[in-house]
């Protein structure tokens, strides 16, 4: 839903609790939250992202749908994903963002850091993580070679001895001491 | 300190550098090329994603000594004089970049997938592991097809 230091890890705490208390009520999601929010921006996205998504469509066993809603720095954000948990890890399979940031300067540039934000939620939620390897000894130095490790071999080589590896996906689990 | 020759850009140039040396920071520091990108240093997030006899490779991770004779072409030298290559074309009519930053290393790598694939799939398009904090991934996805015409 967002990248910033908050909005990708408090809000989205807050909106699974939102779920959670919309749950407890035996109220909808996305109504409990139309009931809830008061600024009429996200509600307005809401709606959208609620008409245009299809909330509440009859879905094969194994799938589902959410919704999250967000306002920050004077703009909302409303967004409906499917996810589909049938195979090896989850997926998700659809994403409708309605967002309302004012008059834009540029459109395309809104655009991008919409989908960059769904993006980075998608791998900050199922995927990223720091994973650090486990600790291999160093490779004896070849004249062809740097300041890196021989292969793109990303888990068995570390380069250097300070600070964890950046991590990529991976679902190998961290077998390294932290 | 040894001196080491090699095509850049279509232009023969001559080093002088320790043989260890990345060609990043052959590129970088001594030569001015800065169109390669110095993310990590150890070829994981390839912003200086680069080509050697036409193939990627990330410069970080190469040492000088090992393009002695050969052809490296960064981004600078990707386009043809005013016109720009197919993929720089793309990236600009789908706005690909947002900061930019990982974008020169992104075309090199697309640049290569086409060269060897002309036709990509889906999974043939993942296995670019260029990384980009941004996200652009979707529109670089974009730009290739509308390279390839998929």
């Amino acid at each position: 839903m967002g990248r910033s230091v908050y909005t990708g890890t408090g809000r989205t705490a807050e909106e699974i609790m939102m779920d959670e208390i919309a749950a407890a009520l035996h109220r909808d999601p996305v109504q409990f939250r139309l009931d809830t929010l008061k600024e009429e921006k996200a509600k307005a996205c809401l709606r959208w992202v609620r008409d245009t998504g299809s909330w509440g469509r009859s879905m094969v066993a194994g799938t589902a749908q959410g919704v999250a809603v967000n306002t920050e720095h004077r703009s909302a954000v409303a967004c409906l994903v499917e996810i589909d948990l049938r195979g090896t890890e989850p997926r998700v399979t659809k994403a409708v963002l309605a967002f309302d940031a004012g008059i834009p300067m540029n459109p395309s540039g809104l655009e991008q850091q919409m989908l960059g934000g769904l993006n980075d939620g998608i791998s900050a939620t199922s995927r990223a993580g720091l994973v650090r390897p486990a600790w291999r000894p160093r490779p004896a130095p070849s004249p062809t070679r740097t300041r890196g490790p021989p292969t793109p071999t990303r888990a068995t080589s570390r380069s250097t001895t300070k600070g964890a590896r950046p991590c990529l996906p991976t679902r190998s689990p961290s077998t390294g001491s932290r | 300190m040894p001196s080491y020759t090699f095509t850049l850009n279509g232009q023969s140039v001559t080093v002088d550098a320790p043989a260890g040396l990345g060609l990043l920071y052959v590129l970088r520091d001594i030569l001015g090329v800065t169109g390669p990108k110095y993310g990590c240093g150890v070829g994981v997030c390839r912003a200086c994603t680069s080509h050697l006899d036409g193939q990627a490779f990330t410069p970080c991770t190469t040492a000088v000594s090992a393009v002695a004779g050969r052809q490296v072409t960064t981004i600078e030298g990707l386009a043809n004089g005013s016109t720009l290559h197919p993929v720089q074309q793309a990236w600009v009519d789908n706005d690909v970049a947002q900061c930019g930053f990982c974008q020169p290393g992104q075309i090199m790598a697309a640049a290569a997938l086409i060269n060897t694939t002309p036709h990509p799939t889906d999974a043939d398009i993942d296995g670019i592991q260029n990384v980009c904090r941004c996200g652009t991934y979707s529109r670089i996805r974009q730009a290739i097809k509308q390279v390839t015409g998929s």
